[in-house]
């Protein structure tokens, strides 16, 4: 075959294509009237826009946090798919689950056919993100790491799904508590804070470092974060920097505190000397979310023992 | 030490190799097996020393049934030259043969000056003494093979088995180390039996055979009796000659065209 | 035949480097602690009989650094690195495989699987016997190594190729299971890492106890068959004829090995590479004997586990990195080499 035929065709076969691409990127529907918020842009926590066209009436939450949060906003009903983790409110047990965080059933999610999907950071892979877009269905990132990051993910989740007024009334609420909160500790007279080490597991020394929501958690229920300046993130200490530390209180997420207490190398840590290792709900200090202040209670009565 | 085999079956799976053999193996004879491949005769040698049990039959080892002797004692009456020489190849020579004195150790035993002596007298016996602080793997075939002969002979034996002991060696060793096991026949008493493939070499050093085929003894006597031109054309299906050695005198087999 | 050179080495240079790595390790950690101190700590705890005024000057909290967790972890460190050496000495002078050790074979995945077995009926049903664990974990090993060896056995013998992919094979379920049993178990990952990685972390005196005995029953048992263990090295037919029960032998000896491995995982979780790399190192120096073989492996890999802990808990100070992970640094570029060598060059 002659070259010149061949890169004849290959030309005309790329101007053809690049027409078709050309045509494609345009809409071809008439300009709409805008009445409403809708269609809505949204940019998430991973800094992705996302256009919202109509009010979502059907949801899946990927993380307890989230699923807590949408219930607290009055958008129970709307909620169709949660993870396995999803346990509170109770009502959140009844709604089907669609997998764990880690690696959630993403034909699952398609087939219940929500609006959107809201999900803690790296929690759906980028090939995943992209199925369920062609599917029509949004995936929206929201992964707050402070109490302030709550409240402002409340207000854009509120504003989202246009229940403005219920965020704004949910937000105010918790600033009230937050406050009362603070007073109370501040109140609790301490002139020193004590220090509080946060274990997280009894095999390795998992803790907490700087950084992180637990962290901030502890600091804002009156004590300080023993392990604070040994690095931050999760972390896995040696057993003898705990003992240079040496805590004035041990909180465990996990019931361990007997075995902590029954630990027969460690009877020398003040902390167990005095008593004060005490066991917190984990479900309610490690989700950045609505019950906020009942993991600072948590705390707070760990701390005040 | 004589051995006498009554009457013994043995099968691999369903494979049935040996069918009802019996031979009588002298005391201080050099005793040959030849046969083709498959004919038994190291099947034959593993169930002499007791590697494998027969499913019928009985051995007789000095009068006593084998059966009822146990492992350690028999490495004390009977040692096994093989022909692989999986001789230890990290070990010294000298440390291999002393395993040779294992059967009269007990656990917590260390050997002692006799048992040194008698590592010594089989290295001489060997001509492996010069070797005694080599590493076996530093050795040449032949010498290996003279390093087993020596552990054989620390068990101080009665009977020695030897399975195609020269079959990877060149000629010159080939002649070397049957020599010595003659010489430890002759000079020592020992009882051999030998499984060989080369029929002129066990023509000339054995003074009894047993030409084995299928799994039955098939021809038995002096060499001239069994190596016949009929024999071994019949056992070993082709066509050869047999002739007077013109040195030795012994029968010597030659091929001929088919 | 035990020269006379080679045990006056082992006590000389061998028994003392042992007996000065426990010492220095235990002045080693996150935590820095002047040499001093630790001596004193160690001398006034042992000799002094706890008498206070000994102590006086160093803060409660290094006393308790040195004396309940650095002391005890060292020294079982030393136990479990002696048991996983020795087991590795046994499985490959029985197997005639260089590449053998309790790790590759399976032996270590089994004895992990049978100790979270019972983990996970202790939280489930509130069986608690005592020393159940490393006897969970015996009987785990047993079976591991029974089901790795009938799998790659071909005819008599246990070739290189097949033992490896049994032991993969064999090792990659385990670990399945072992994280099945974890999850059922309501653990959370961490509990799941350290059986696959291994650690010495939050261990203290009585952890000891759980490897002693073990150690010291299956190391007299193992050296008393040393002469065995040298003589099954000729080849299975040859040891036989050499009056050895082959048989017998070795069964003890495997069951013995995997007794020993055992009682190290279920206090420690999977270490590998220790039952690897220290045989072929000792050997290089000792020879083949067994006889010397077996002691000196023992304290050699006493000596390299202590050292691999230390590193594990200062290289990233004050955070701990799991031990497992600093032998398998040393020890995979070491199996490679293994890997690489011709045949015919590591036979023994």
């Amino acid at each position: 075959m002659k070259k010149s035929v061949v890169i004849l065709v290959l030309a005309s076969l790329l101007l053809v294509l690049a027409a078709g691409c050309a045509g494609v990127s345009k809409s071809d529907a008439p300009p709409q009237e805008v009445t409403g918020p809708y269609p809505m842009i949204v940019v998430d926590d991973d800094g992705r826009t996302v256009v919202i066209d109509t009010e979502p009436m059907r949801f899946v939450s990927l993380a307890p946090n989230l699923t807590e949060m949408l219930f607290a906003l009055g958008l129970g009903d709307r909620v169709v798919g949660v993870s396995d983790f999803c346990n509170y409110p109770l009502q959140a047990l009844e709604i089907e689950k669609i997998g764990n965080a880690f690696t959630p059933n993403v034909e699952k999610m398609i087939a219940l056919a929500p609006d959107v999907v809201v999900s803690p950071r790296g929690s759906v892979l980028q090939e995943a993100v992209a199925l369920l877009e062609q599917n029509g269905i949004n995936v929206l990132v929201y992964d707050p790491k402070t109490i302030d990051e709550i409240e402002d993910v409340i207000t854009r989740i509120a504003a989202m799904a246009n229940v403005d007024v219920n965020g704004k009334n949910l937000v105010s609420g918790l600033q009230m508590q937050r406050k009362e909160f603070a007073a109370r500790v501040a109140a609790a007279g301490q002139v020193s804070r004590p220090s509080a080490f946060i274990l997280l597991d009894l095999d390795y020394l998992f803790t907490v470092g700087d950084g992180e929501y637990l962290s901030e958690l502890i600091e804002a229920a009156g004590a300080v974060n023993a392990a604070s300046g040994q690095g931050v993130g999760y972390l896995m200490l040696s057993e003898e920097v705990l003992f240079e530390l040496d805590p004035d209180i041990i909180i465990c997420t996990f019931s361990m505190s007997g075995q902590v207490l029954a630990k027969p190398a460690w009877k020398e840590l003040s902390a167990v000397k005095n008593g004060r290792v005490f066991d917190v709900e984990d479900d309610l200090v490690s989700r950045p979310g609505p019950r906020v202040i009942l993991g600072l209670e948590e705390l707070y009565r760990a701390i005040h023992q | 030490m004589e051995i006498r085999v009554s009457d013994v079956d043995f099968s691999y799976g369903a494979q049935r190799v040996l069918r009802g053999l019996s031979l009588h193996i002298p005391e201080g004879s050099f005793t040959g097996l030849i046969g083709p491949n498959g004919s038994g005769k190291t099947t034959l040698l593993r169930l002499l020393s007791k590697a494998a049990k027969p499913e019928r039959g009985t051995i007789f080892l000095g009068g006593r049934d084998m059966a009822v002797i146990t492992q350690k004692e028999l490495a004390r009456q009977m040692a096994v030259v093989s022909q692989d020489g999986d001789a230890g190849y990290l070990f010294t020579v000298e440390e291999v043969v002393t395993m040779g004195r294992a059967p009269y150790l007990g656990r917590f035993q260390s050997e002692s000056a006799r048992d040194r002596e008698i590592v010594r007298g089989a290295l001489e016996m060997t001509g492996c003494l010069h070797l005694k602080n080599r590493v076996v793997a530093e050795l040449s075939g032949g010498e290996r093979q003279r390093v087993v002969i020596a552990r054989a002979l620390a068990q101080q034996p009665k009977v020695l088995l030897l399975d195609e002991p020269t079959s990877h060696l060149d000629i010159g060793y080939q002649q070397e180390i049957l020599d010595l096991v003659r010489r430890l026949n002759s000079a020592e008493g020992m009882t051999v039996v030998a499984v060989l493939h080369d029929l002129n070499l066990a023509a000339y050093y054995c003074n009894l055979l047993y030409l084995l085929e299928a799994g039955r003894v098939f021809a038995a006597g002096k060499p001239s009796d069994v190596l016949t031109a009929h024999n071994v054309g019949q056992v070993y299906r082709t066509r050869v000659l047999v002739t007077p050695h013109p040195v030795l005198g012994t029968p010597t087999v030659s091929l001929l065209p088919l | 035949m035990m020269k006379k050179s080679k045990r006056r080495l082992f006590y000389i240079f061998l028994l003392p480097a042992l007996v000065v790595s426990v010492v220095l390790a235990t002045a080693m950690g996150a935590v820095a602690v002047p040499p001093l101190d630790t001596v004193r700590i160690v001398l006034a705890r042992t000799v002094f009989s706890r008498d206070p005024g000994r102590l006086a000057g160093i803060p409660r909290g290094t006393v308790s650094i040195i004396w309940n967790l650095r002391l005890p972890r060292v020294l079982l460190g030393a136990l479990v690195g002696s048991s996983l050496a020795l087991a590795g000495v046994t499985f490959q002078g029985l197997l005639r495989n260089p590449l053998a050790d309790p790790f590759t074979i399976g032996v270590s995945s089994g004895a992990a699987a049978g100790a979270t077995l019972a983990l996970l009926l202790r939280q489930l049903v509130g069986l608690n016997l005592p020393h159940m664990i490393p006897l969970f974990a015996f009987v785990g090993a047993v079976l591991a190594m029974f089901f790795v060896y009938n799998l790659a056995k071909i005819g008599a013998t246990v070739p290189v190729v097949t033992l490896l992919l049994s032991g993969v094979v064999v090792s990659s379920f385990l670990s399945a299971v072992i994280s099945m049993t974890m999850v059922l178990a309501g653990q959370n990952m961490q509990g799941i890492f350290f059986w696959l990685s291994g650690g010495l972390t939050m261990r203290s005196w009585q952890h000891l106890w759980f490897v002693i005995p073990y150690l010291v029953l299956g190391g007299l048992v193992l050296y008393s068959f040393a002469r065995e263990l040298n003589i099954m090295l000729l080849g299975e037919e040859a040891a036989h004829n050499l009056g050895v029960s082959v048989e017998r032998t070795k069964k003890i000896l495997l069951v013995t090995a995997s007794l020993v491995t055992a009682s190290a995982v279920s206090v420690s979780g999977m270490i590998g590479f220790v039952g690897l790399i220290i045989p072929h190192a000792v050997r290089i120096v000792s020879g083949p004997d067994h006889r010397v073989l077996l002691p000196a492996s023992a304290v050699v890999g006493a000596i390299f586990l202590i050292w691999a802990d230390v590193v594990a808990r200062t290289v990233m100070a004050p955070q701990e990195v799991p031990v497992g992970i600093i032998t398998a640094f040393v020890g995979a570029p070491f199996f490679i080499y293994l890997l690489r060598k011709k045949k015919r060059d590591i036979r023994f």
